[in-house]
This record gives structure tokens, sequence and C-alpha cells, in this order.
């Protein structure tokens, strides 16, 4: 997603003006599906989805439960038709790219929060680390699902130890043993945990 | 206020939070150094919090932030890598230095301005204290929900930089905030048909997605181990014990320069949303200014620039405590997570933090001032071995922090649709991290909304629409919409000083 984003940061400069393509031109489905513009329809799709249920549904609600939604719903209205007014702008190649307010690499400036990811030089490998972990940390939560805490989380701490981290087998182990010993240690001798009842044991019994 | 010390020396020193705070110092110190271990913690109290016993659940995360704030500059001297909150201003004096050989001198001169700032913020809060006490006597429900929405928009506004993304973040957020039961307890609002919803969005598993596991692929997307032959160049004796006591007595040459620049912390740590790192640029740029031939030497390893960019680093720490604690507004999603604490350890921020558990308040000054006088003695002692967790792999981290993450997100309702929510989280929060959105304002919201709904509800029903005639109404609004305002013109100020060295922009907290 900002992998996509990022790899192309020199494609126009950052105060380039007013794009030539015209509207109903190829350029203008091309620039609207360009990842840094597409990923911030979908956040603006999340809120709009957010703000017209909520306020649809307020309708049945008493003054007390709706007051707030609505306060909240009416400041950010305006500002998401902005936003999006904006974007069909940027896209119908009517306004300067430096206003659409999407984030570059240079931009961000390398860092951490909130400013996008840091890439670093190598993008492809920054890419490829990206779908690692997160990849990663869906197996983990599936894993969860399907086979419980006291199976999935030593077993994959010991795997990405040893696969990515690329430590000894008993370092990657000794990884593994250490969220067994949390788990049965400390959540559940001394916390009382309720865990979940794994999809694959269910289906077992 | 006397009685309230005793008491709060009485508590702190006993055997529980004593206890705490020496285990704490450890972690905070190695989660100063690497972005991304220093939410963990706070993340594990809050699951736990109905477990603990308040005072030490507290004392462990405010000695933890203000002890971890004191390694944020190893890096950035040692390497010319910034640390965990990106101590960027510190790099442009303290790496020149380093690479003089000069290491230990500039770290001493840091550690010194670091303490003294520490201090000075904790001083500020506890003279804050009975000045708070009768400013809030004036202060009713109609003013306490304008100025929580004050800070939110004053926190959305200048961490994104951006006026439309963020306050339309920030209203995302109050939507997300009164999702399930309203707070009479009449309507089911918006669940979308989820019935685990009817609650609200939980809290704990909202924070791990939105903040923890961006953070998680954050670091290891960003592999920014530091070469490991650095680290090991400091064991080799260049951190020598006599350069550092010479910092030291440098850094009290230039007393005046500490003392502003520990204000200059004070001052943007009570505005809610400017941050740390713009603390950092906005004294470093000052102290450019007015120090004597500091517009040649500054840059190339004049110490004077250190003092100027470390003296906010923890004066800020109390400082951000006075918003948090008297009015409820947490000025940073670190603060906003601290208020959360508070509120389920039971605590009310606001005027019974300044009165009924005044001493509690009180305590937590104290563990500010005493975590800086104890942990700068051990980074004088231990900086060379401290400095060598910099060189753990992202990749030997990752899967610890996001081992206990989830732990902690499971563990708030022991219910797989936490991780369903930690799930939905972190694909909204890495978006948002992507497109450049900010997440501290749905984080504040989810944490103030309950409050500030009862608030307005109250207010309304109490004054009706006369309360927007109230005078402490109108000065609030007035102040607030002059104080962010002020606090975008200042962060850009701070952006225009990191840039003009270099850097893009200040980092964001």
């Amino acid at each position: 997603m900002s992998m996509e984003e990022n790899k192309q940061p020199g494609a126009q400069p950052e105060t380039s003006g007013p794009p030539e393509q015209p509207s109903g031109s190829p350029g203008f489905l091309r620039r609207l599906t360009r990842p840094e513009v597409a990923g911030e329809m979908v956040l603006l799709a999340i809120v709009g989805v957010m703000f017209g249920t909520m306020l649809w549904e307020s309708r049945e609600w008493t003054t007390a439960s709706a007051l707030m939604p609505r306060i909240a719903i009416g400041i950010g209205a305006p500002l998401w038709l902005i936003r999006v007014f904006g974007l069909v702008r940027y896209a119908l190649g009517t306004q300067p790219e430096r206003y659409r307010g999407v984030r570059r690499e240079e931009d961000s400036g390398g860092r951490i929060m909130d400013l996008g990811f840091y890439m670093g030089d190598d993008q492809r490998a920054a890419l490829k680390r990206f779908l690692s972990i997160t990849g990663a940390l869906l197996i983990l939560l599936l894993g969860i699902w399907l086979f419980g805490w006291h199976f999935t989380l030593p077993l994959w701490t010991f795997a990405y130890l040893l696969l990515f981290a690329k430590v000894k087998i008993w370092q990657a182990a000794l990884g593994g043993i250490f969220f067994l010993a949390v788990i049965i240690g400390v959540y559940g001798a001394l916390f009382d945990t309720l865990w979940n009842d794994p999809v694959v044991l269910r289906l077992l019994r | 206020m006397f009685e309230a010390t005793a008491s709060a020396l009485q508590q702190l020193f006993s055997l529980g939070p004593l206890l705490a705070f020496f285990l704490v110092i450890p972690y905070a110190l190695i989660g100063g150094l690497l972005p991304g271990t220093n939410l963990p913690l706070t993340v594990i109290l809050l699951g736990f919090a109905h477990r603990i016993d308040p005072l030490v659940a507290l004392v462990l995360v405010t000695a933890k932030d203000a002890a971890g704030d004191i390694t944020e500059p190893v890096p950035s001297i040692l390497m010319g890598i910034p640390g965990a909150r990106a101590a960027q201003a510190t790099i442009l004096d303290g790496y020149p230095l380093a690479q003089q050989g000069k290491a230990a001198y500039a770290l001493g001169a840091s550690y010194t301005t670091t303490l003294v700032g520490g201090l000075v913020g904790a001083a500020v809060l506890y003279a804050f204290l009975p000045v708070g006490r009768e400013v809030l006597k004036l202060l009713g429900s109609a003013e306490f929900f304008l100025l929580s929405l004050a800070g939110i928009a004053a926190v959305a506004v200048v961490s994104s930089g951006a006026l439309v993304k963020g306050l339309l973040t920030a209203a995302f957020g109050i939507t997300i905030a009164c999702m399930g039961n309203s707070f009479t307890g009449e309507n089911i609002r918006t669940d979308f048909g989820i019935d685990y919803l009817w609650d609200g969005v939980p809290l704990i598993p909202s924070v791990v997605g939105l903040f923890a596991v961006p953070e998680v692929v954050g670091l290891v997307v960003s592999n920014k181990a530091i070469a490991r032959e650095h680290a090991e160049d400091v064991l080799h004796g260049k951190a020598s014990q006599q350069q550092a006591l010479e910092g030291m007595r440098e850094a009290f040459r230039h007393k005046l320069l500490m003392a502003r620049s520990s204000i200059i912390g004070v001052i943007v740590g009570v505005i809610p949303g400017v941050g740390a790192s713009a603390a950092h640029w906005i004294s470093y740029a000052q102290a450019r200014q007015t120090e004597k031939g500091a517009t040649e030497t500054f840059g190339t390893g004049d110490i004077r620039g250190v003092i100027a960019a470390d003296a906010p680093n923890n004066s800020i720490d109390g400082a951000e405590l006075i918003p948090t604690l008297a009015f409820g507004i947490p000025g940073s999603g670190g603060k906003a997570i601290f208020l959360a604490l508070l509120i389920l350890l039971g605590y009310v921020p606001g005027p019974s933090m300044l009165n009924e558990h005044l001493d509690i308040t009180i305590a937590l000054v104290f563990t500010i001032a005493l975590a800086n006088v104890v942990v700068v003695p051990i980074m004088f002692m231990f900086a060379g071995t401290i400095a060598k967790f910099t060189a753990l792999k992202p990749t030997l981290i990752a899967p610890f922090v996001a081992g206990v993450v989830m732990l902690s997100a499971f563990q708030s309702s022991s219910s797989m649709a936490d991780l369903g929510i930690v799930a939905a989280f972190t694909a909204l929060g890495l978006f948002m991290k992507a497109y450049g959105w900010p997440r501290t304002p749905i984080l504040i919201a989810l944490v103030l909304i309950p409050t500030v709904e009862k608030n307005l509800w109250t207010a309304s029903q109490a004054y009706g629409l006369e309360m927007l005639l109230r005078p402490q109404f109108l000065a609030i609004l007035v102040i607030g919409i002059g104080l962010v305002v002020w606090t975008a013109r200042t962060q850009r100020s701070a952006q225009v000083a990191a840039q003009s060295q270099g850097f893009k922009e200040a980092a964001a907290d």
C-alpha cells in the first residue's frame, strides 16, 4: 500500500502545475486509481459509510443519544466533502498536485509515527519486509482462532525467529518457550485467563 | 497541600510502588532506545488495570515514560540516529561531537540537562496544583465539554499538520467512540449488526490495532538496526567517566540556556498536540538565534546545541500531565493511553485529581523527579552497555512485541472478537499511517467521549443554549481557538527549523 505509493515518488515533481489530462480521458481513471489516491479514497469511503449510517440510524434515537454523533457528523461531513472534492479535482486534472495533500516518500522524511513508513533506499526489500510482517501477523491471528494460544503463539514465535531473524534453532526455541511460559504461568495460573475454544478442537470433538 | 505531600511520599516509598519503580527502570531504559517497544507495558497494564494496585500501575507508567526519555539522546549522539521519540535536533551537534571522540562529553552534558529539565517539569507541575484547584472551581460541565472538544481538535489539527484531515479524523473518532450503548442506556447506536459492539468499541484492542501493531510493522519495514560496530565502539572505552563529568560541568556553565530550554519544554508540554519533537526544535532554534556565535558553530559539534535540544526532553513530561490530570485533556497519544489507564483504575481526571486524589497526583510528580534522579547516574555509568541494545535487529524484537500486545488485547475480555477488533483497527491504522492521517485523535476520542457526552448532556439540561453565553465558556472558546492557531504556528516554526537543518519535518509523537 504505502510501498506502492512510495514506489513512484518521482512520477511528477512535487509542485507541478495542473496536469494536462482532461476529464473523461484515460488519465482520469488512471489518476483516480493511482495507489496514493485510491488508498485515501478507501479511507474516505470508510469514514463516509460511518457518517452516513450513523446519521441515518440517529433518526430513531433519543436526543440525548443522538446529540454527540450529530455534532461530530455536522463538523465532519463538510470536511469529508472538501477532501473528496479535492481528490476528484486532482483526478480530473484541475488541481495542482501539491494541494492534494497525499503523502509521498519525500514528504515523510523517513520517519515512523503517523508520517508514512520509512522505506529506506531499497523499495523492493521494504515491500518484501512489509508483506512478510503483515502476512506473519495474519497467520498468527488465524492460528490462534484455529488452534488456540498455547499452540500457535509459541510455534509462531519459533518460526518467525528462525525464518526472519535467522537465529539458531535453540535460540528460536527459547523464544517459543518464553511465550509458553507466559501463557501458562502468568496468564493461566496467575490471572486465570479464559482461553478461546479453538475451532480445530471443536471440530475434533 | 502539605498533608497530601506527606501522604504521597509515604505511599510512594512503600514496598509495592517502590519495587514497581525499580523493576520498570531497566525496561524503560531499553524501551527508550527502540521504537515500538515502549507501548506494550502500558497496554499490558490496561489489560490488568482492575487487578493491580492503582498507585503501582500509575508509578509503573510514569516512571517508564520519564526514564525512557532519558535514554533518548543516546542513539542520536552515538550513532546519529534518533531513538524512540525522534530526538533529531540532538543529532546536529551531538553526533559531530561523537565523531570528534567526545561522545561521553556530549552524553554527560545531555544527561545533566535532561535531569535539570525533568526536575523543572516536576516542579512546575507541583506548583500548578494549588492554582489548578482554584481554576477548576470556576468551570462547570459546559466548560469541561468544550475543553475536551478543544483538546481533541487541537491534537487533530497539530498532529496531522493539515486542518481538514486532522478535524475529519477527530470527527470520525468521535463517531467510532459513540458506537454501541448510549450513555443513557436508551439506544444501541450503530453496531453494524454485530452484538459484540453493543458495549461500544473496546479500548485496549483498538489501541493495539491502531498503534502497537502498525508500530511493529513500521519497525520491521524500516529495518533500522544500528550497525553493531558502532555500539561496540562505545563499549571500547570512548565513553570515559572523565569526559562525562566534563560534559556535566559544561552543562552547568550554561545555566541560563538550560533553564530557558527547560521552560520551553514546559510551555510546549502544557499545550495539547505540539509534542516533544517540536519542543526540541523550538528550543534548538531559539538557542541558535540567541547564543553568542551560535549561527557559526551550531551543527559542527557545539555543546550548547546538545544542551538546548535535550533540556525540553524531560521537562515536557511533568508539563504534559497538567492538562491530562487537571482537565482530562491528553496532549499526545501516550498521555491518552495514560488517561485511559487512569479512568480504568477508577480515577476521574479533573477536580477530583486535584482534591480527593491530590496525594496520588503528587506521588506522580515525585515519581517523575525520582526517575530522573535515579536514572541519570545509571546512564553515566552504563551508557555503553545500554547503547548495545540499539544493535538488536527489528526482526528479533517484532515477534515478542507482537505476541505481548496480542495477549494483552485478548486479555481485555477473553473474546476472539477482541482479536477481530485488533485486525480491523490494524488495517485502519496501517492505512492512516501510510496516508498521513493522524491516529491520535481517534484514541483520544475513544478515551474522552464517554465523559464528554455526559458533560454535554448535563450542560444542555442545566443551561440550554445559554451555556454558549457563559463567560467561562466564551473565555475557553476564545483561548481554545487562539491556542489551536498558535499551536499550529509554533509547530510550523519547528518544522522550518527542522527543514533548515536538512530534516524534512519535525517528527510527530
